[in-house]
């Protein structure tokens, strides 16, 4: 029994690897591609060594882009439409799933078919109405844009894994006195740490890497933001693929952090002891 | 976690409140900013650009008069043009230091994404890239471009380039410059195949590439930048031009085009040669687009090929490093005639810098824009020039690369068509390009491309009301 | 006694109804302003003429933007399979590699590779932005110069033409979408997963079960939520996605890979006709709603079985 669990372990690992490695090869590309120049990203992509590398795209790339204002606008509008995203949706989330209503059953479902909407369809209405709002170069606009479209899908997490959540516990907090808001604060958030986590990190990374409405709601000069910059470099006549690579690497550093530091949530599991079903 | 997720809020509160109350003074800052990268890389840039910039500044010590500090709202791409265009606007803010710029965009890949919302919610910049497309005339006919004619140096601009950007009677703008097609030779490979120069007629071209694949390791010589829809529809208007144009004389396939009337199957030829070519497309050909075909060339892959001047300087340095000898990188204008037919090309003025209409200027502002739209006039051509492109007013000392110099000239002499897409609509643009992507690829005959041609321009042609 | 139990009841019931409608407005007039006006725009839109300039009139047509998209049937069925290929290849392929990843990379422990490397390896791609995956495979598949016919040629093999073969494009183009996507549908899985609890797989393998029916009888049924979050926001993502694939084949070759969302932005930013547009837009969306809807109703029938 032992023996064959060791033999299917290290086949599991090994198709792991495997994947992983696959998986890899076009971050490696694009990894090596940053400290390349152009023309060798084109003719000769596997490689790397010591003649062609150059450290060179990284200083243009952060002058072109305007990289620290565009980190601190861009690190902004999507701090702030997460926080708002996640405390409105799982407050809705909360009432949805833990409150028995066909009134909200039925919001629940309108809520859900609002995924299904192109948001490359409506960007010009959108645009209108930012301008219409006063918003048209504040970045308000692509906070609240944002927070808005990504409702819908953070609503779906949070009302799926809260009906998940074991009734006993609410039960035990309502006889205690508890408020109902006091139930969703202390009981119920605590709990959701995974899928705030995931929310953080799906969410947080399509706002991170917008590119649409940034560039047509705000000024590239005012208000830079990271994508937006990284798209200058692929133009008409020219596409400039170091700087653009270089670029890219710079943008989804901190993205990387912050999954780095958001991962445990998902080893750290939850109090699954604390109701023994 | 609670106390994480409480400091998660109160940073995102603080950062809301201070996203929504400032107004960052970026203005100022951009030109002081644009000052000192233009002096750091001053160093840098070639000589001509350096001399120029000096010369101005020098030249002009103008009085800093008590003026009011004016921003004009720019979209203007830059990127091709790089460290050149920074020195001219550094030039320009020295002469004039109370204009400063505001790009409002830095353009890329989709330029028509942001001109579409901005039109629709009239947050349009001053100063925008114009082309002679569905968007700008959309534009002119909604009065939303100022008539170019008012500014001084429009006089300068020679009629062929007002006649390209104009619509409605409206000049759109000054063009950046002037393009053509041209022909791209890698002598290395060709001298390997028994060739001492390059085919000057359409038979010698074939002849050439036959005994390219034949006799040496490029089986499939040919090629060109067909995913992108300006050369893949430049190597189909090469053929038509020497299809029609000697017997129809200039302007009238332009014009039939325009008004939807052309034929294209009412020339053979033009599917007969296109059929004589498709054997030496090399594989991936439909699908490259200008980076792939300098790749190409400078790998050898490929030993001849059909591109814009622009992307000359790019070609000739790639095929200069397969060969190691810049004489073996030979330019030439495309050789697509019959032979003892006279040789026509395909050329246009560039895109151009336009000046959006808006009645709520003020005199300073429009004052700032006069002398903007002068002072890029007058000083474009080198950051042309730096591009490797070809400006209007060709200069005596341009900085083009040798191979190309006395192509410029030939090129004015030359019987020519103007490039398509003055003259389509999105709506052909797009059939028909992917129909000759598919033709290069193998994937269809040129024959049913060219039929369903004649038949989308009947009903999808550019001035219809 | 009892009487007052249940006025207690109905009052409480009442207030956490009104608390429970506070709970939802913020979200709900968030979507309201920013996702709903906007859509109904887009449908008001479709009925009309508009060119997409402030000043311009929009002037009502009827259905005619609709009949015009009828009309050119060839067009708008290869435009449906294309969209209907690439959505149902990028879903499938997607939950199947993410799932099976994830029920690994839950498993920790001795003998195994670290876990943190692998769960960061197979998230990064997400972190890309679609423009930036787009462009990076679409040097990959080069025919002459791409990394991708670079190895195989190493190896020994024949260069692949990925992106002018009619068939062979549509599947590179799910590969690099799938790429891109795994990485959010293996976070969700494993957020999933640590909601099983341990004691769960305890008390079978002390009644005897073997890991292959602990992973039916406990994981699987247990992943349902997980497994419809992922089936549908995977596949509405399918059918929005417009820019990775554009900028990889441009709906080449001919018009084999070109999407739906892809023609409403080119009738919206190039052909300047956004009625037309529009029209198609209410016609995706109606794709979505009924694709959605179908995949719902299977999910809750795999619910109610187990």
């Amino acid at each position: 029994m032992k023996k064959r669990d060791g033999v299917r372990k290290f086949v599991e690992e090994l198709i792991l690897a495997i994947c992983t490695l696959l998986i890899l090869v076009p971050i490696y590309y694009f990894v090596i591609g940053a400290f390349k120049p152009r023309k060798m990203i084109l003719q000769k992509p596997l490689i790397l060594n010591a003649e062609m590398f150059t450290m060179g795209n990284f200083p243009r790339a952060i002058k072109a882009i305007r990289y620290w204002p565009a980190l601190k606008n861009t690190a902004t509008i999507t701090l702030v439409a997460i926080a708002l995203l996640i405390v409105v949706s799982s407050l809705a989330g909360f009432a949805i799933a833990r409150i028995k209503s066909r009134f909200f059953e039925t919001y629940y479902s309108l809520l859900i078919t609002c995924m299904v909407v192109p948001f490359v369809a409506c960007v010009i209405p959108l645009v209108v109405l930012i301008k219409n709002l006063g918003l048209h170069g504040n970045v308000l606009g692509p906070i609240l844009i944002q927070a808005g479209w990504n409702i819908p899908f953070a609503t779906f997490l949070f009302t799926g894994f809260m009906k998940g959540i074991p009734g006993e516990l609410e039960d035990a907090a309502y006889i205690d006195g508890c408020s109902t808001f006091g139930v969703y604060w202390r009981i119920f958030l605590p709990l959701l740490a995974p899928v705030i986590a995931s929310c953080c990190i799906v969410s947080g990374t399509g706002i991170w890497n917008d590119y649409l409405v940034c560039n047509t709601t705000l000024s590239a000069t005012k208000n830079p933001t990271l994508m937006v910059g990284i798209y200058q470099f692929f133009s008409e006549k020219v596409n400039e693929y170091g700087y653009a690579f270089a670029g890219a690497l710079l943008t989804s550093a901190p993205m990387v952090v912050l999954f780095l530091c958001l991962q445990k949530y998902f080893i750290k599991g939850i109090t699954a002891g604390s109701v023994k079903g | 976690m609670k106390k994480v997720l409480a400091m998660f809020l109160a940073a995102a509160m603080v950062l809301s409140l201070a996203a929504c109350a400032s107004q960052p003074a970026a203005t100022t800052a951009a030109a002081t900013e644009a000052a000192t990268t233009a002096a750091a890389t001053a160093a840098a840039t070639t000589a001509a650009a350096t001399e120029a910039a000096a010369t101005t500044a020098a030249a002009t010590e103008a009085p800093a008069a008590e003026k009011e500090p004016v921003t004009i709202e720019t979209y203007i791409i830059a990127t091709e043009w790089g460290d050149a265009f920074d020195d001219m606007m550094a030039a320009f803010q020295a002469e004039y230091p109370w204009i400063s710029f505001e790009n409002t965009n830095r353009g890329g890949g989709n330029s028509g994404e942001y001109l579409t919302a901005a039109i629709a919610s009239n947050t349009l910049p001053d100063l925008i890239p114009v082309d002679n497309d569905e968007l700008h005339r959309t534009m002119v006919n909604d009065g939303l471009l100022e008539d170019f004619n008012k500014f001084a140096c429009a006089q300068q601009i020679p009629q062929s380039y007002k006649d390209a950007m104009t619509y409605n009677g409206i000049l759109m703008g000054e063009t950046y410059g002037a393009a053509f097609s041209c022909m791209f030779y890698n002598m290395a490979i060709l001298k390997e195949a028994g060739w001492e120069k390059a085919p000057e007629n359409w038979q010698e071209l074939i002849a050439c590439l036959k005994d390219i694949s034949e006799k040496t390791d490029c089986k499939q010589p040919f090629t060109v930048a067909a995913g992108k829809t300006t050369t893949s529809w430049m190597l189909f208007e090469l053929l038509i031009a020497n299809a029609c144009g000697e017997q129809l004389g200039a302007g009238v396939y332009e014009d039939a085009f325009k008004n939807g009337t052309f034929e294209f199957n009412a020339y053979p030829e033009i599917v007969e040669k296109f059929n004589e070519l498709q054997p030496y497309f090399l594989t991936g050909t439909s699908a490259a687009n200008e980076d792939d075909v300098t790749t190409i060339m400078t790998d050898g892959q490929a030993a001849v090929c059909l591109a814009g001047n622009w992307n000359g300087n790019a070609i000739l340095d790639g095929i200069t490093e397969f060969a190691g000898d810049p004489s073996l990188a030979v330019a030439a204008l495309p050789c697509f005639n019959d032979e003892g037919e006279t040789r026509w090309i395909s050329a246009t003025a560039e895109t151009a810098m336009g000046v959006t209409a808006d009645s709520n200027r003020s005199a300073a502002e429009e004052e700032a824009i006069d002398l903007f739209v002068n002072f890029f006039w007058n000083h474009y051509a080198i950051i042309q020039n730096v591009a490797g492109n070809v400006p209007v007013i060709p200069m005596t000392d341009a900085v083009l690369k040798e191979q190309m110099t006395p192509l410029v000239a030939e090129m004015g002499a030359s019987p020519f068509v103007t490039m398509g897409f003055n003259l389509w609509t999105s709506e052909f643009k797009d059939a028909a390009n992917r129909d000759i992507q598919d033709c290069i690829a193998g994937l269809k005959s040129m024959q049913d491309a060219v039929d369903a041609m004649t038949e989308l321009v009947k009903t999808s042609y550019k001035n219809k009301q | 006694m009892k009487q007052n139990k249940s006025i207690h009841r109905s009052q409480r019931e009442r207030q956490r109804f009104t608390t429970g409608l506070l709970f939802i407005l913020p979200s709900a007039l968030l979507v309201a302003v920013f996702v709903l006006i906007p859509c109904f725009n887009v449908v008001y839109l479709s009925f009309t003429d508009w060119n997409g300039v402030a000043t311009s009139p929009k002037t009502f047509v009827g259905l005619k933007n609709y009949v015009k998209l009828a009309s050119d049937v060839s067009d708008f069925g290869t435009m449906m399979i294309a969209t209907l290929v690439f959505a149902l290849g990028l879903t499938v392929l997607t939950i199947i590699i993410s799932f099976a990843v994830a029920l690994v990379l839950d498993k920790k422990g001795k003998g195994r590779l670290p876990r943190g490397f692998l769960r960061s390896s197979w998230f990064f791609p997400t972190l890309l932005s679609g423009t930036v995956v787009g462009v990076l495979w679409r040097i990959m598949y080069n025919y002459n110069n791409g990394m991708i016919n670079k190895v195989i040629e190493q190896c020994g093999g024949e260069k692949i033409n990925w992106l002018e073969t009619v068939g062979l494009t549509n599947f590179a183009i799910i590969a690099a979408a799938t790429w891109a996507r795994l990485g959010i549908c293996v976070v969700i899985f494993m957020a999933g997963l640590q909601g099983i609890s341990a004691d769960l797989y305890e008390a079978a393998a002390i009644d005897g079960a073997t890991e292959r029916q602990q992973r039916k009888f406990i994981t699987i049924p247990l992943m349902a939520p997980s497994i419809t979050i992922n089936l549908l926001t995977t596949s509405i993502a399918a059918y929005k996605s417009y820019e990775l694939p554009y900028l990889i084949s441009q709906g080449r070759p001919g018009t084999t890979t070109l999407l739906l969302s892809q023609r409403i932005t080119f009738y919206a930013f190039q052909t300047m006709e956004y009625g037309r547009s529009s029209a198609l837009a209410v016609v995706l969306i109606a794709i979505i709603t009924i694709i959605s809807l179908l995949q719902l109703a299977v999910m809750r029938k795999k619910e109610d079985i187990t």
